[in-house]
């Protein structure tokens, strides 16, 4: 994150947007967020000043932030000294951990688009619309997605249609087609596309039979067609400038409201379900007996309640048993798992039971969200997201030393840069977990034993605690990492 | 592909007024999206409105009290 250089986050002159901005705000001319003093603010522009005005007096503003779907901020004082063009600063309330839609399993994915319709649907009803639909505008807040982007906002037009349509569909439609009728894994196109899947691409891998499903027909493969065919520019296709005033070239306010609905109705029709998983067993198929079980729990529960503060990352969190220990003590915890389905399960787990201190997210440890975007600094790595307070790695190391060949030294080191505590699993050779890996390769892993497994850790933490959990040969750490006492 | 060409033929012989007024937006609404809700415009409003009506029918049956429409 970029350091902003202002000496008042009101809005002093010496605010220079060029350095203060943060990387993933450079794009809308109507203002920009920067970080000082460890807060997040965002900077308008005085162009912004009548559409900003609009928004509070109108009502959306308190509309919006009372259904939870916008973030509430804080007007700061205005100072007699003000940079150019600056019209206000203000201060969201900031969201404990920025996720990104790649990172979302279908139903999270499926719940920010429904929740952006829902907001445009209201920005209608106040003469308002929304002018950006970026996915990346949206973030999970106890449990729900918000907007995070007060700018996003524009006056309505009568007439014109939806300027972000082409965004929606790109962001939210296109992943949630190809989710749901092709592959859960398609999500992962977003790493690529910044701008969300390209619609002929989409049109390309969806089924035939979406052909057959209307709003799929029109909202991809339709406007997938559309969008190449007047590629070239309107004018070259349809002849002469556009006359200003023309009653004809109007999307009156009823077909943007039915184009809503529409695109609403499309969206709570995607299905799916997660019908097998890769660990959806794992539970059942551990070696621990139930008593065994229990105070594997419970000794997780009391590491974790003398745990460094801040955020929980529970790291291979499979459908999240362990993440709900953290989350009952009232610690903002990120369960990771690289399983669509385990993630998809935790999250409607956490919807049923009302759980809003845990977000689950889909993460491959070993290869995790890279920065992305312009500069590599639109989006952000996960160590940039870090570092956690404490991380859980519960059953996973023998997954990365023994699935992936990644050697304890470098577990360790990952392990020191996203977490101060970290509260740690060994599983033995001898575990039928382990054995299972083996099944299938050759046993390349000498150096897989618990005293290389310690000497390699202390390297880079301070062990505090070991503890042997009985019946199973398995050992719980519970240590702090050397590089953070710097 | 020819046949999936010919709507966007008859668009252009049909509709030469249905050019779009430039989107003052910062970000790129894309010719071809704009130009389709303009397109779709007639049929998407009149499927509302057959929704809307739809509605305001089941809920009366249901003897629920009637809503605003949601314009």
């Amino acid at each position: 994150m970029t350091e902003a250089s202002s000496s008042s986050p009101s809005g002093g002159r010496t605010i220079d947007a060029r350095t203060a901005s943060l990387s993933a705000s450079f794009r809308d001319p109507s203002g920009f967020v920067f970080v000082k003093d460890g807060r997040l603010y965002r900077w308008i522009h005085e162009s912004y000043a009548d559409t900003y005005r609009h928004l509070r007096v109108s009502g959306l503003y308190d509309e919006l932030v009372k259904r939870q779907l916008l973030i509430p901020h804080e007007e700061m004082p205005r100072n007699a000294a003000q940079s150019a063009g600056h019209y206000l600063t203000i201060l969201p309330e900031r969201i404990p951990f920025v996720s990104y839609p790649y990172e979302w399993c279908f139903s999270q994915l499926k719940a920010a688009a429904a929740a952006t319709l829902e907001i445009q649907h209201l920005c209608l009803q106040h003469d308002m619309t929304l002018k950006d639909c970026s996915a990346y505008n949206m973030q999970f807040r106890a449990g729900k997605p918000v907007l995070i982007d007060t700018l996003s906002f524009d006056r309505y037009a009568e007439g014109r249609p939806w300027a972000a349509y082409r965004q929606f569909c790109q962001h939210f439609l296109a992943p949630l087609a190809l989710m749901s009728y092709t592959d859960v894994r398609l999500n992962q196109l977003s790493r690529i596309y910044i701008d969300g899947c390209p619609l002929d691409l989409a049109a390309a891998l969806l089924p035939l039979r979406t052909w057959l499903r209307m709003s799929v027909l029109l909202h991809i493969h339709v406007h997938a067609k559309s969008q190449r065919y007047f590629s070239t520019g309107v004018e070259r296709h349809l002849g002469s400038e556009p006359k200003p005033g023309s009653s004809r070239r109007r999307m009156s306010r009823k077909a943007l409201l039915g184009l809503i609905d529409q695109l609403m109705t499309a969206v709570q029709k995607f299905t799916w379900s997660p019908k097998g998983t890769q660990w959806a067993d794992y539970y059942d198929e551990t070696n621990y007996s139930d008593g065994a079980f229990e105070q594997k729990r419970e000794t997780v529960r009391r590491l974790l309640e003398r745990s460094a503060p801040g955020m929980v990352w529970d790291l291979g969190a499979n459908t999240g048993l362990f993440s709900r220990i953290a989350g009952k003590l009232g610690r903002d915890t990120v369960a990771f798992d690289m399983d669509p389905a385990a993630v998809e399960r935790n999250y409607l787990e956490c919807l049923k039971r009302g759980e809003t201190g845990i977000l689950p997210l889909v993460m491959d440890l070993t290869n995790p969200s890279a920065g992305t975007g312009w500069e590599n600094r639109e989006r952000m790595s996960l160590a940039e997201r870090g570092p956690a307070g404490t991380c859980l790695a519960l059953a996973l190391v023998h997954h990365l030393a023994i699935s992936n060949n990644v050697p304890f030294d470098r577990i360790a080191a990952f392990f020191s840069t996203i977490c101060r505590d970290l509260i740690i699993e060994f599983v033995p050779k001898s575990d039928s977990q382990v054995q299972r890996l083996l099944s299938a390769r050759e046993d390349i892993f000498p150096g897989y034993a618990r005293d290389v497994f310690e000497t390699e850790f202390s390297r880079n933490f301070h062990m505090h605690e070991t503890i042997e959990l009985p019946e199973s040969g398995r050992v719980i750490y519970s240590m702090t990492r050397k590089l953070g006492e710097a | 592909m020819p046949s999936g060409a010919i709507p966007f033929v008859a668009v252009a012989v049909l509709l030469p007024a249905a050019i779009p007024n430039q989107a003052l937006a910062y970000i790129d609404p894309g010719a071809g999206s704009y130009m389709l809700q303009l397109l779709a415009a007639g049929a998407i409003s009149a499927l509302f409105a057959v929704k809307v009506f739809w509605g305001r029918i089941k809920a009366f049956f249901k003897g629920e009290t009637d809503k605003e429409p949601e314009n």
